[in-house]
């Protein structure tokens, strides 16, 4: 045996070489699958709603039916998780038919040129100090115009459930101001301040 | 109900810019020889007024347009550029009317061509509203030639912008309903001033001197396309009232068909006025019952 490797030296070699780097990239993936963990949006269990001020007087609350994304967790280095959320901005709902079709027409999300609303981050931190909180920054694209926003998001809740496996819980609420999205319309009517609240439950792939 | 600052805002401080250059443009023109000249004067004053009524109901100008009410305000300055030339070459106005033609649809149902049309709807609608637009456009520089009196004519765009206006507020597009709306007070002030002058100055309808201009027909015809387009393809315009808005100034035409020129002899301001009123009034009423106005769950 060991006659016959010190014959074929470079058999053996090129043996120890290929294994190695066997083990490396299996052992990193398995670190990888340990670390990061991707969860789809389960839209049924999930909300996303908007509130805004009627006439300067009372709060009118409104919702998305149809949204989809999902959320890419790293647990040991939370700077490599990723969100990606979608909108369909059709799907606006205030449990009003006429007020639904005026906020779907060029007065407001003009659905018809602006199908969806998308979020996309760019960069997740951990909140120092707070637990089970983030720092989510992302790349907000509304009405046709994209901007930077930062947000805080709460991991609500994680669980290993039989009917959907592990599911992740986030919440966030957040300001923004309509005008600076193109939403100039009817200011007299709905204030310039819009409340967004999203809750979510994503389900692990 | 709007409130009397978007009111002055949007419709009375447009009306008197517009009617301000208008009359110093009719002015300017007595006391040159060649009255021809500088008759792109009257564009420049409903494009000046429809400015200001876009500035105060947009509040901003969107330097690149995101949706197809944006290119209102371009589609005004490139009719105004075009409004410099079109009284005098033939060739270069024909092939304007045919570019323009083309480009108005593609710039601004972008979005459809992006995210909804697959290749052959994008043919067959980008054919179909190119054909319908040089169309249009030819009826209204006949319009102008071929209405009986000069003082019918901004009178017909008056009553078919105020005719649009009703229609997209009605079928839920107020937005749009209010640039309808400058352009309505816009040809209003005009309408008024050319009685006012025409009456104090006993200046004959033959006389070129308050008559449309060819130059205006570039501008009249982008935003009254360009907000139907936009009722119609973005908001909840329906086809039929849009087609009504559309065909009601063919009736200015009517007096070269012989068989209304025996009618038409008779009282043909009246007649054509009222046909025009009556095409847009169906239009309206049409919008009235689509709208469920009378119905419950108005005010939300």
């Amino acid at each position: 045996m060991i006659i016959w490797f010190r014959r074929h030296w470079h058999v053996s070699l090129i043996g120890l070489v290929a294994l190695g780097i066997f083990i490396i990239s299996f052992t990193e993936k398995i670190e990888s699958y340990d670390t990061e963990k991707t969860y789809n949006i389960d839209a049924v269990h999930s909300s996303v709603l908007f509130r805004a001020k009627h006439m300067g007087v009372a709060y009118n609350y409104g919702r998305f039916n149809e949204f989809s994304g999902n959320i890419v967790l790293d647990d040991t280095d939370v700077s490599k998780s990723k969100v990606e959320f979608e909108v369909k901005s059709a799907s606006v709902d205030t449990a009003n038919a006429k007020r639904d079709q005026h906020l779907r027409s060029s007065d407001f999300f003009s659905v018809k040129q602006f199908p969806v609303i998308t979020f996309k981050s760019t960069n997740v931190r951990a909140k120092e100090e707070q637990e089970n909180m983030l720092e989510v920054t992302g790349e907000l694209n509304l009405h046709g115009v994209k901007k930077s926003i930062t947000i805080d998001v709460e991991i609500t809740g994680k669980k290993t459930v039989p009917q959907a496996g592990e599911v992740i819980g986030f919440h966030t609420i957040f300001d923004i101001k309509r005008s600076e999205y193109g939403f100039n319309f009817g200011m007299e009517g709905v204030n310039d301040d819009i409340q967004i609240i999203i809750s979510v439950e994503a389900a692990h792939e | 109900m709007p409130t009397f600052n978007q009111l002055l805002f949007r419709l009375i401080i447009p009306a008197i810019a517009c009617g301000g250059i208008y009359i110093a443009a009719v002015f300017i023109r007595t006391r040159i020889e060649n009255k021809d000249n500088l008759l792109w004067l009257t564009a420049v004053s409903i494009a000046i007024g429809y400015i200001i009524g876009y500035i105060s109901i947009e509040r901003t100008i969107t330097i690149l347009p995101r949706e197809g009410i944006h290119w209102l305000f371009y589609l005004t300055l490139f009719a105004l550029f075009s409004s410099t030339y079109w009284d005098s070459e033939g060739l270069r106005r024909t092939i304007s009317q045919v570019i323009y033609s083309i480009i108005i649809p593609r710039i601004l149902l972008d979005a459809l061509f992006k995210h909804t049309w697959g290749t052959f709807q994008e043919i067959v609608w980008w054919t179909c509203l190119s054909v319908g637009i040089f169309v249009f456009w030819n009826i209204v520089k006949q319009s102008f030639s071929e209405s009986p009196s000069i003082r019918s004519v901004p009178l017909i765009y008056f009553v078919l912008s105020g005719g649009t206006a009703l229609v997209l507020a009605l079928t839920g597009s107020l937005r749009l309903a209010q640039h309808a709306g400058i352009l309505a007070a816009i040809l209003a002030a005009v309408w008024i001033i050319t009685l006012t002058i025409q009456h104090r100055m006993q200046i004959d309808s033959d006389i070129n001197l308050l008559k449309f201009p060819q130059s205006l027909s570039p501008l009249l015809v982008f935003l009254l396309v360009a907000i139907w387009m936009n009722g119609y393809f973005y908001g909840e315009t329906p086809f039929i009232c849009v087609l009504l808005l559309a065909i009601s100034p063919t009736f200015t035409l009517m007096g070269k068909l012989n068989i209304f020129s025996g009618l038409m002899s008779k009282k043909p301001v009246l007649i054509q006025v009222g046909l025009i009123v009556l095409c847009i009034g169906i239009a309206v009423a049409i919008a009235v019952v689509r709208s469920g106005l009378f119905g419950e769950d108005t005010y939300y």
